[in-house]
């Protein structure tokens, strides 16, 4: 079954015809395209920003602040250039990581995953994206434990690679280089298993 | 040439994880500018970063739905889904526009220099689209190419074409999507829903220069689909009426203007199919007369691609009763407002 479901993942190929059509509604301005965007991505957007702000009402701010841009102009992301999920990822980190860095003196709290009522979107995009996520988490617990470990701290924790090699008392360029050597091989699960568009 | 910089290329795993100094960011995306390899990984890192992101998904509160939208209603008003319903003029030029926009994505780049109905080539037909789009945007205030002051159709679009031809087609697109936009944004405030418009030395109001533009979209992606070999397409029943409406309310004038009036003479138009509809109209700057002297049925969709000029008068196919001189000049004058 995981199989049928990341085989149905191959329109990635022949990539999103959904995105485009939706993108366009966003663009005539039609409330409906916003609604389903959110339906679908809400959790992702949402759990994303949480994970590395670790405030709730932050990630909540940023999330808003998301969606909207998406809503303000639709025509900035480029459906020849990468998945709408990649760009709402994109901005969704840069803006939580912004976020932390302005707040550098404040001291994370750890969130307790609160079990919350899901919404309920398109199944199928979810039911391929719960598979890829489960692939990628399986992924990034057989990288070495050093690329791993710098992914985590910068992706996660929001640090430069500067702060990542001064907290594993690494050099800059070792650092620099396991969050690439790390990155890529995350990506290569992703395009061996043709699960997640990856251009 | 060689583009590659072995520095910055060991940048682009933290760059896509947000980890560099806003220093570095800047360095790495002017290198991406130039190096078409580093913006293929970045975008492949990336993509592989955002997957990482979703083992984290978790439903937001649900209160943040609304707040969303209320936030996205404030900086945005939204149209169709909302007030679309109440005003199907600019429904029509929505999905008009939305409908080319769909089509642009689909041309491939070997077919952009085949020739079109009149003469242009695809890539300088959205050209053309673009410089008309912003000359009608620049009449609302909006100019998009202030150094591009030409009005007259032929003009403008040449001093398009000159700035664009060689320009990737993304940058003609984005030019006429922000004439779309500013054109949208115009016919959203409701302080011009009575709105008239002289452009083109001609006097539209807001509705009927809203259908005219749609209907212009529609007869240039039907031209872009037939330079590529793909079947015609016709809009939607609602939009038909519509720009049939706008054609056939026109004809008086239309008849003035060719040549081709009868004062004093009525006629009726009846257009058949999905949208159609029936209309009596002077022939000319006249009182419409009780009784017909001339009834032409003809099909809507082939009305409108005569009014437009893809289908040539004289073979419309058409029923004719009463003065069938009159339905000649009916059919000839119907495209005297086409402007290419």
């Amino acid at each position: 079954m995981t199989e049928d479901v990341g085989r149905q993942a191959g329109r990635d190929v022949r990539p999103s015809q959904w995105e485009r059509t939706t993108r366009h509604r966003l663009i005539a301005g039609e409330e409906g395209a916003l609604n389903e965007i959110y339906d679908q991505f809400a959790s992702f957007v949402y759990g994303l920003a949480l994970r590395v702000i670790g405030d709730a009402r932050a990630a909540e701010d940023v999330s808003q602040d998301v969606f909207v841009t998406f809503w303000e102009r639709p025509d900035a992301f480029d459906p020849d250039r990468g998945s709408l999920r990649t760009w709402l990822g994109t901005l969704a980190h840069r803006r939580a990581v912004d976020h932390i860095r302005r707040e550098e003196a404040r001291r994370r709290r750890a969130i307790k995953d609160a079990a919350r009522p899901e919404t309920t979107p398109d199944v199928e995009e979810m039911a391929i994206a719960l598979v890829t996520a489960e692939r990628v988490r399986s992924a990034l617990a057989t990288l070495p434990d050093d690329q791993r470990r710098a992914i985590q701290l910068a992706y996660f924790g929001g640090k430069t690679y500067r702060q990542v090699a001064e907290v594993l008392g690494i050099p800059e360029g070792t650092a620099k280089s396991r969050l690439r050597l790390g990155l890529r091989r995350i990506a290569g699960v992703l395009e061996t298993e043709t699960v997640g568009r990856s251009e | 040439m060689s583009t590659d910089d072995p520095m910055l290329d060991e940048l682009l795993g933290a760059y896509a994880l947000d980890a560099v100094d806003a220093d570095e960011a800047v360095a790495v995306e002017a290198y991406l500018a130039r190096a078409p390899h580093a913006a293929d990984e970045v975008a492949r890192l990336r993509n592989a970063a955002a997957w990482i992101g979703a083992t984290e998904a978790l439903a937001p509160p649900p209160e943040l739905h609304d707040t969303v939208l209320e936030a996205a209603r404030a900086r945005r008003p939204t149209t169709l889904g909302r007030s679309a319903p109440d005003d199907p003029f600019l429904a029509v030029y929505l999905t008009e526009t939305g409908r080319l926009d769909a089509l642009i994505d689909t041309v491939p780049d070997d077919a952009l220099d085949r020739t079109t109905f009149n003469g242009l080539t695809v890539r300088e037909l959205v050209i053309h689209l673009a410089a008309m789009e912003s000359s009608f945007a620049a009449t609302l205030g909006a100019t998009t190419d202030p150094e591009i002051v030409e009005t007259a159709v032929d003009t403008r679009t040449a001093a398009f074409i000159e700035r664009y031809r060689d320009r990737p087609l993304a940058d003609t697109r984005a030019r006429w999507r922000e004439a779309v936009d500013a054109v949208r944004r115009w016919a959203t405030d409701p302080a011009n829903a009575d709105a008239g418009v002289q452009w083109l030395a001609l006097h539209f109001t807001r509705d009927s220069l809203l259908i005219a533009r749609s209907f212009e979209t529609w007869t240039h992606a039907d031209d872009i689909r037939r330079a590529l070999g793909h079947p015609l397409e016709s809009p939607p029943a609602g939009s038909l009426r519509l720009m049939a409406d706008v054609s056939v309310t026109a004809m008086p004038a239309a008849l003035e203007v060719a040549g081709r009036a009868h004062p004093g003479k009525t006629a009726r138009i009846v257009l058949t199919g999905d949208g159609g509809g029936d209309w009596l109209i002077p022939l000319g700057f006249s009182e419409t007369g009780e009784t017909p002297d001339v009834v032409l049925t003809a099909d809507i969709v082939d009305w409108c691609r005569c009014a437009s000029e893809r289908l040539v008068p004289g073979v419309l196919p058409r029923r004719v009763e009463g003065d069938p001189a009159l339905a000649d000049d009916l059919a000839a004058a119907s495209s005297a407002f086409a402007t290419l």
